[in-house]
């Protein structure tokens, strides 16, 4: 076993003091707020194709 | 269940929003995979697979972070591996999410309760840390120190444990390696599948406990054969002669018995002896002592014999005095040879003194003890002749003695000092008073160099004789002796 190695997966562990930081930090985005977001995306990218079939000039 | 787009509540079977009318097909399977991995996580939590129900909960959040179960699972499971910041921030997340009806309040109230509990697991959390700084640089020694306090305060601190059990297998001493086993055999009841514990055990698979039992590989009997009976002494096996090692056990016991032995001997025997001892001295002191009061009246007997023997003897004596002519009380009575001698010697000096020879008359009468003559007519006759011829005896032998000393009469022209003092020593034999002679007998002496005998007879004089005519020639020659 590489003792150094193993040392180095150390991590050091959050204090009292560090918990805001550590809840402001932590990720909660989850599935469902991608599909969201993608659903979010999708929504705006059809008006956008809407809109740039309403500027396109008639003939 | 929410709508996701506009948070109204929905029944979870109905696969569209009634407010918006929002699809929820994707949403409704969305949380039924969070829920079956919450299901998955809680039953690893149960039987202590930690780790695995820490990866069921994490994927359960992931696909929905409003499962406030799931949240408040891995607080929990955080908590306890000792990882307390992280538990709070999840139940801080989960009341975020959920605000009523979470209880995750109740875990937060419980520690926030006891701020003294909350202040321990912050310093076991400050000592971790430290102790990991000081490793990462070099300092094992201070950081096993650091650690084995902060495993004693929170024994289920998994990655605490882990650190110490990692530097004590850097140290590769024997003893740290069983130490290292020990904190890993702990731990893993805490966490049964994780991995870091498990490949340190692996890593001190060489290392065994003496607590832990030893397994045996049995190996399975073959079915016995069955011989048929015979006589058990046909088959002993003859075994070499061996001596049997000396065993120092007899050799205590016989040491134990002698000291039993004697403390008997000492404590009871010797005891009894010594009063045996002691009763014999006595009864023969008592002997003794009898023997010696029956010598003692033996002797006062043969005292009282003695004195009465004595009596006899004095009785006897008196009588024999009485028989010499003496009175039977003189102490030194006179023998019968004196007496008679001096009986003849006075028959001689009358004989003597009627034929008037005055001279032999005295020669005779000097010789007579006066105290042998009992009767007074003896006496009155003694005396009467005494008186007449003495003093005459005494002056014709000083006369003589005086000439002797000065060579003179039939001395002449030859002094001799002894003859001068026979002749005055006869003197005093018929007068004791004659100074005279007391005189010259001091000038012979003192002639002849006998300072001392003369000095005798002039202090004689001058002491016992002061009114004689002869003391101022005494004291005279008593100055020129010095």
């Amino acid at each position: 076993m590489d003792f150094e190695a193993e040392l180095e997966k150390f991590q050091p562990s959050l204090e009292i003091d560090q918990a805001e930081d550590a809840i402001y930090g932590n990720n909660t985005t989850d599935v469902t707020d991608l599909i969201q977001s993608i659903l979010k995306e999708s929504a705006t990218a059809d008006s956008k194709k809407n809109k740039s079939v309403e500027w396109v000039k008639e003939s | 269940m929410n709508c996701p787009r506009c948070n109204a509540a929905v029944a979870f079977t109905k696969l569209r929003c009634d407010n918006c009318g929002h699809d929820l097909t994707a949403y409704h399977k969305l949380v039924s995979l969070s829920n079956i991995y919450y299901n998955k996580g809680l039953s690893q939590a149960k039987v202590r697979d930690l780790t695995g129900a820490i990866s069921s909960l994490k994927q359960s959040l992931q696909f929905n972070k409003l499962n406030t179960s799931a949240r408040n699972l891995l607080g929990l499971i955080y908590y306890e591996e000792g990882e307390i910041v992280a538990a709070l921030s999840e139940w801080v997340l989960s009341k975020h999410f959920q605000n009523d009806n979470n209880d995750a309040d109740l875990y937060m109230n419980e520690i926030q309760a006891n701020p003294n509990k909350l202040e321990m697991h912050n310093q076991t959390i400050r000592k971790y840390n430290s102790a990991l700084n000081s490793a990462k640089h070099g300092d094992e020694d201070m950081a096993i120190i650091q650690l084995k306090k902060v495993v004693n305060t929170n024994p289920k601190f998994i990655r605490a444990n882990q650190l110490l059990a990692l530097l004590y297998m850097m140290s590769g001493k024997k003893e740290n390696r069983t130490r290292a086993l020990r904190l890993m055999n702990n731990i893993i009841k805490v966490d049964v599948t994780n991995t870091t514990t498990l490949r340190y055990m692996k890593e001190l698979s060489d290392v065994h406990l003496k607590s832990e039992p030893v397994i045996k590989v049995e190996k399975k009997e073959e079915p016995r054969k069955i011989l048929p009976s015979a006589d058990p002494d046909a088959y002993k096996t003859i075994t070499p002669y061996k001596e049997e090692k000396p065993s120092v056990l007899p050799f205590v016991n016989v040491l134990v018995g002698i000291i039993i032995g004697l403390a008997v001997m000492y404590f009871l025997v010797v005891p009894h002896i010594k009063s045996g001892i002691a009763n014999d001295k006595n009864n023969n002191f008592k002997q003794y002592s009898e023997e010696q009061a029956s010598k003692n009246s033996d002797n006062s007997s043969l005292k009282n014999e003695n004195v009465k023997l004595q009596a006899q003897v004095d009785d006897l004596k008196a009588q024999l005095d009485k028989l010499q002519g003496g009175d039977g009380t003189s102490d030194n009575p006179v023998d019968g040879d004196t007496l008679i001698e001096s009986y003849n010697n006075l028959f001689a000096a009358v004989q003597l003194y009627i034929a008037g020879k005055k001279e032999e008359a005295s020669d005779k009468i000097v010789n007579i003890d006066e105290e042998s003559l009992t009767g007074d007519d003896a006496k009155k006759l003694y005396n009467k002749i005494k008186s007449e011829t003495f003093e005459n005896a005494t002056v014709k032998y000083f006369e003589e003695g005086r000439d002797a000393y000065n060579g003179e009469g039939d001395y002449t022209g030859k002094q001799d000092y002894d003859k001068a003092i026979e002749l005055l020593n006869l003197s005093l034999k018929y007068d004791k008073n004659n100074t005279d002679s007391m005189y010259f007998l001091g000038r012979c002496y003192q002639k002849k160099g006998d300072n001392e005998k003369a000095k005798e007879y002039y202090n004689q004089i001058i002491n016992d004789y002061p009114d004689s005519q002869r003391v101022p020639e005494a004291k005279a020659k008593l100055n020129e002796i010095g």
